[in-house]
């Protein structure tokens, strides 16, 4: 099973229910809204999509299957962004 | 050899400052300022490397034509090659801008682009873009009655003994524009001279009232020109919105990333973000909407607390 987690160098801050991150190659800024930062922090040791899915739905308002698909592009934009590991 | 105390330093120097801050002669100095020479090959193992300007780390190089050469090392010495015919008045305004930027840099501190005046003995920063009206609204509250600080850069720090953010001023000068400049009060300010011939622009020293000390920010004002909306508004603003604003008013901000320094400015920024009050201004572009924000200043800082987070005054 796959497992997703925080890549620890990096650079980042908790403003308030927000978290402001350093992309320190590109010298970008960009930051996670309140949601992101809870699936963030879920990735603090390693853990499977299924897992957060199921936190999220008891967290918040949502059906499976949306909440499954839009935390995989989330996903999916943080690998890109390279603050998360997969481990397969 | 003149001594001077500015941007929270020490400084020996060989060049004459009327701008900075004189002190008693120093047995030490925590930089010094020195005439030289200067080579044209110089190498650094990294950074921006340009044939008129070099930044890295620990080593700065700028060349202005007619001007002067600067060169900062190690955050402790500016050599300065003075051309031929030079007006030394440019030549002391770039060392104290850019070769002081580097310096502050080179020692660790990231300099605000920020103009302060002291309430209640502790500071009220204003910051904004080129052009918002930071010298105009210091003119402004001068004119209030309050004591200038700072004109256009201010030095913060940590002070971990009562975890409180406090700066420096960098020296007592203020600059305007022809048309503000007419407006300030000079009860608490000494005649103003012309900074660059062909400008119309003018310093204006302030060395009676200046404060070589740091002392505490309380407020952060920034500042903005709004051209859609024909009232002065005055809004807190928190987190990521008020991170972005403040990231930006680095001083010589594009200097950071070639002197492995945008870690720290990430630090330093979100810190200043999370712990000290900032109320974004924002002015229609017209020049008469400086005293509707003065006076919501005065307000804002003589009424306590803040009613609610939205205000809008006319």
């Amino acid at each position: 099973m796959i497992h997703y987690i925080q890549n620890k160098e990096v650079i980042q801050s908790r403003i308030g229910d927000e978290i402001v991150m350093l992309d320190v190659e590109s010298g970008f800024y960009f930051g996670l809204n309140s949601v992101a930062s809870v699936i963030w922090e879920m990735m603090k040791e390693q853990v499977d999509l299924e897992t957060m899915v199921n936190i999220l739905m008891k967290e918040f308002d949502v059906d499976k299957a949306t909440c499954e698909s839009d935390t995989k592009e989330l996903l999916g934009q943080m690998i890109e962004k390279k603050i998360i590991r997969v481990i397969e | 050899m003149f001594y001077y105390r500015s941007f929270g330093l020490t400084i020996s120097s060989e060049i004459y400052f009327p701008e900075l801050n004189p002190i008693d002669l120093l047995l030490t100095a925590d930089i010094q300022i020195k005439y030289g020479e200067i080579s044209n090959n110089i190498n650094p193992i990294t950074g921006f490397i340009s044939g008129r300007l070099i930044i890295s780390p620990q080593l700065y190089f700028l060349k202005i034509e007619g001007i002067a050469t600067y060169l900062v090392e190690g955050g402790k010495i500016i050599t300065i090659k003075i051309e031929d015919n030079a007006d030394l008045n440019e030549v002391r305004l770039f060392c104290l801008s850019n070769a002081f930027a580097a310096l502050l840099h080179q020692r660790g501190q990231i300099p605000l682009h920020a103009a302060a005046f002291i309430h209640e003995n502790e500071l009220v920063l204003i910051m904004g873009e080129s052009g918002a009206g930071k010298s105009t609204t210091l003119a402004a509250m001068i004119n209030k009655g309050y004591s200038p600080f700072s004109d256009d850069i201010c030095i913060p720090y940590f002070d971990a003994s009562d975890q409180s953010w406090y700066a420096y001023s960098s020296y007592p000068m203020m600059k305007f524009w022809a048309d503000s400049f007419t407006k300030v009060n000079i009860d608490k300010v000494s005649e103003g001279r012309k900074l660059k011939s062909g400008l119309d622009k003018y310093g204006v020293y302030f060395h009676k009232n200046f404060i070589t000390d740091s002392r505490k920010i309380k407020l952060l004002i920034m500042l903005e020109v709004d051209s859609q909306d024909n009232k002065v508004c005055f809004r807190e603003i928190n987190g990521m919105e008020s991170f972005e604003k403040i990231q930006e008013q680095a001083y010589r901000k594009e200097y950071l990333e070639y002197e492995s320094m945008l870690k720290d400015h990430f630090i330093q920024s979100t810190e200043l973000a999370k712990s000290i009050k900032t109320i974004l201004v924002s002015r229609p572009g017209n020049a008469d909407s400086i005293s509707s924000l003065v006076e919501g200043i005065g307000f804002m800082l003589n009424t306590k607390p803040l009613a609610s987070s939205d205000s809008n005054l006319l």
